[in-house]
């Protein structure tokens, strides 16, 4: 990265089961309380199901159950982040939302040492904010990028 | 200055002038002095170069430029309208069309070559005859100063040395020989005739035959059909110089360019302007009646251009409103707020008008789609020799747009089926006791709340005998099915796949995919298709259609705490059935009603419902439609019918067997849409 440029990026901040994520915030369009979502049958476990927004019928990814994390219950805090990509929008639930972020692309470490269970392919990678906060930067199109 | 910003703009306005172009050379052909049409094609062609030039299109540009040439000189009277000069125009069109796709695709970039067609227009324009393969089958009238006038009917082979040469740039000449009325040895003259031409060309043909000239069975002319690179002159001078020859007259043939006998070609154009007046009046008997509505002048509807998607969320939009109204309301009689409620109602009646404003926008004319048929029609007789009337009625019908953008394949295809299998041929019609013209009517109308769309042609019809042994042949039935089965039956089976009765393979149609995928399609906009036919008199499709896809009549049914809305046409009736008639039969659930027996499924298991109920002591059933099969579901409670707004669940969910989209109820929660045919 030090060859590169340095540029400064926005992120969002967000928790599942305690572990910080966080995601570049272009692709987030708004982010919602959670809703009753409906069940679609016959779809794959980590599809919670589909909600209305505003008109729009829009998936729900649970994304604890899609990178096989133990899920904590923290419904209070809930929220469901909606993620505008390419030409579809979807909703992820998360335990909670932290906050905006600016970090130079130099604070981003592509190759992280530390252990993670999320498979190394949805990750961007781990940027470190202050002396002891270190978010997972997620690769939010790979990590959606899937088949039914 | 950058262009880009009005790409959109010149490839719609493009697009709708030529189809106003197309429209209109169709009205001109059919009225060839019909100068209002004239003025209005110029005035298009003209828009469209002055459009393409500005935007730095040059072929584009070239080519319209060439064509107003031509334009202009009918207006002025200088040249008449023929059928070859359509047909280069029509041509035109279509590079037109090409170069404007390829606009689009390649940003702005004309790849197709148009130098030809601009070279065939260019020779129009100063008056030379279009340069075409010659597929005329007799020769044109002699002309000059014998009035005399001589067919010779040409056979394949013939045609096709004719076809090479005219492509090669060889004169075809048609040469008529005159002996001296008391020449002796005129077998010996006609072979010295023979030697001469056969040193400068070649003889094609001769009238009459060969052997008849050398067994002198001719009176003291004959005819022949020369083709050489020489001067009709020179060709003239080859059979004069030798003796006993009184006289030669050389004309050359139709549809060679470059002739030195600027007299003869004039006649020669006369000659096919009367064939076609000819053909023309034994076209117009039946069609008298809308000569009137086709000679009109091509309407123009002032439009703004939305789009597709816009729509799309001002209906969401309007959704939403709804449902956020019955929201309000729900509080204003919690709270019991009677100036709230007051307000609301007036928000309910804009509301429903504006709905009501959204779906109508959404509609559009069907005169989108049978726009392009009569230029197929058209093509496509000419291409079998056929001739044919497309006569369209109602295309002011309205649509939603979804349907409208569906339903032009399997009309293309039905009306191809028309022209190439229903209507005979000219000879054929004229031997059965018909007109010579065969009609297709085309026709849609709206009935309730579907719309009818009417295919019908007078051809020779579907013979179900036919069909009934094809179906034999091909092993989807037995012998004694079919002669067990009624006309209307075995007419059915050509919505079989793989079903084509085609005699032969032909262009037009006839490949085996065919019907089949036509009913499928219909079938997929919830429509229905039927057809009937009468040997000898004509083939009826009717097309039923509903008015939207976007909203569609749906039976709400609850299977625990969820709400599934199955689509009304796929509904046959809800039972009540009891435990103790539902029968496990080889490890299925069936019950038997009123005699026919029917497959049950525990709705709420096949879908995976959490917690789901188990087979009651009384159960209520929905019968559905699964293709031919009847198959009931068990469900737990049934809401009731109502309109639903069909909302697309998006790429993440394509290929999710049973469910086709999803709806938002009015407590803004969403509802999945099953798809009965994709369910088990």
């Amino acid at each position: 990265m030090a060859s590169e440029e340095k540029k400064i990026i926005q992120i969002l901040g967000f928790s599942l089961n305690d572990e910080e994520y966080a995601l570049e915030i272009d692709n987030v369009q708004e982010i919602i309380k959670p809703t009753k979502a409906t069940r679609v049958p016959r779809s794959k476990k980590y599809i919670l199901g589909v909600i209305n927004l505003r008109g729009i019928v829009l998936p729900i990814i649970d994304l604890s159950i899609r990178f096989g994390i133990e899920k904590t219950d923290k419904a209070s805090k809930q929220r469901i982040i909606i993620l505008k990509l390419d030409n579809v929008t979807i909703g992820i639930m998360v335990d909670s939302v932290s906050e905006v972020m600016e970090i130079g692309t130099d604070q981003i470490f592509s190759n992280p040492t530390i252990d993670s269970t999320i498979n190394q392919e949805y990750l961007k990678g781990v940027c470190k904010l202050g002396e002891d906060r270190l978010f997972t930067l997620l690769n939010i199109e790979k990590t959606l990028e899937m088949k039914v | 200055m950058n262009m880009s910003q009005y790409m959109s703009v010149f490839i719609d306005e493009s697009r709708e002038h030529l189809q106003l172009l197309n429209d209109a050379l169709l009205v001109l052909e059919k009225n060839t002095e019909n100068m209002e049409i004239i003025e209005e094609i110029f005035r298009s062609a003209h828009t469209l170069k002055g459009m393409s030039a500005t935007m730095g299109f040059t072929r584009t540009a070239e080519l319209t430029h060439k064509m107003e040439d031509i334009l202009d000189q009918i207006r002025n009277h200088k040249i008449k309208v023929n059928s070859d000069m359509l047909d280069l125009l029509f041509e035109c069109l279509d590079t037109l069309n090409l170069l404007i796709d390829e606009v689009i695709e390649n940003e702005g970039e004309e790849v197709t070559e148009t130098e030809a067609l601009e070279k065939k227009l260019e020779n129009l324009a100063k008056g030379g005859k279009i340069e075409k393969e010659d597929n005329m089958v007799k020769t044109v009238p002699n002309s000059n100063n014998n009035s005399e006038e001589f067919d010779i009917e040409f056979n394949e082979f013939e045609k096709q040395i004719l076809e090479e040469a005219t492509a090669k740039g060889i004169i075809s000449y048609s040469i008529k020989v005159i002996l001296e009325k008391d020449c002796l040895l005129k077998a010996a003259r006609t072979y010295m005739i023979f030697k001469n031409l056969e040193d400068i060309g070649e003889v094609i043909k001769t009238n009459p035959s060969v052997q008849d000239l050398e067994e002198e069975k001719f009176e003291s002319t004959f005819l022949l059909v020369f083709i050489t690179d020489k001067s009709s002159e020179e060709v003239k001078e080859a059979i004069v110089s030798i003796s006993e020859v009184e006289d030669a007259i050389v004309t050359v043939m139709n549809g060679v360019k470059n002739t030195s006998n600027p007299e003869a070609r004039e006649i020669k154009e006369d000659a096919i302007q009367k064939k076609e007046d000819k053909h023309k009046t034994q076209a117009s008997k039946k069609s008298d009646d809308n000569q009137g509505q086709h000679t009109s002048k091509p309407k123009k509807t002032s439009t703004v251009r939305v789009d597709t998607e816009k729509l799309d969320s001002l209906m969401n939009l309007v959704a939403e409103l709804v449902i956020n109204k019955t929201r309000l309301a729900q509080i204003g009689l919690e709270y019991n707020l009677q100036d709230l409620s007051d307000t609301l109602s007036h928000v309910d009646r804009v509301t429903a008008d504006l709905q009501a404003v959204v779906t109508k926008v959404r509609m559009v004319p069907i005169e989108s789609v049978f726009s392009r048929f009569p230029r197929m029609v058209r093509d496509l007789s000419r291409e079998l020799s056929k001739n044919i009337e497309l006569v369209v009625e109602g295309k002011e019908t309205e649509l939603d747009r979804t349907v409208i953008d569906e339903i032009g394949d399997p009309l293309i295809h039905l009306i191809r089926n028309s022209i190439d299998h229903g209507i005979e041929s000219p000879e054929g019609r004229i031997n059965a006791g018909k007109i010579e013209t065969g009609t297709i009517l085309l026709k849609a109308e709206h009935e309730g709340n579907n719309v009818m769309i009417v295919i019908a042609d007078d051809g020779k019809g579907i013979d179900a005998k036919i069909i009934g042994n094809k179906a034999i042949e091909k092993g989807l039935h037995t012998e004694e099915e079919i002669a067990a089965m009624s006309e209307a039956e075995i007419l059915k089976l050509i919505f079989h796949s793989g079903f084509s009765t085609a005699q032969a393979i032909t262009d037009v149609s006839g490949r085996g995919v065919g019907m089949d995928v036509v009913k499928t399609k219909i079938e997929a906009l919830n429509g229905e298709i039927a057809i009937e036919s009468t040997v000898g008199s004509g083939t009826i499709t009717k097309i039923k259609l509903p008015l939207t896809l976007a909203i569609i009549e749906a039976l709400l049914v609850k299977l625990k705490n969820e709400i599934y809305a199955i689509p009304l046409a796929n509904i046959v009736e809800t039972i009540d059935v009891m435990k103790k008639d539902i029968k496990v039969v080889q490890n299925e659930l069936v019950t038997v009603l009123r005699g026919e027996v029917v497959p049950i499924v525990n709705f709420a298991k096949l879908l995976e419902v959490p917690e789901y109920n188990e087979i009651q002591e009384n159960n209520t059933v929905v019968i559905v439609k699964m293709g031919g099969k009847k198959i009931g579901l068990i469900v737990d409670f049934l809401i009731g019918q109502q309109e639903i707004v069909i909302k697309s669940l998006g790429k993440l969910f394509t290929g999710i067997k049973g469910i086709t989209g999803a709806t938002v109820l009015g407590n803004g929660e969403v509802a999945l849409i099953i798809d009965v045919l994709t369910l088990l």
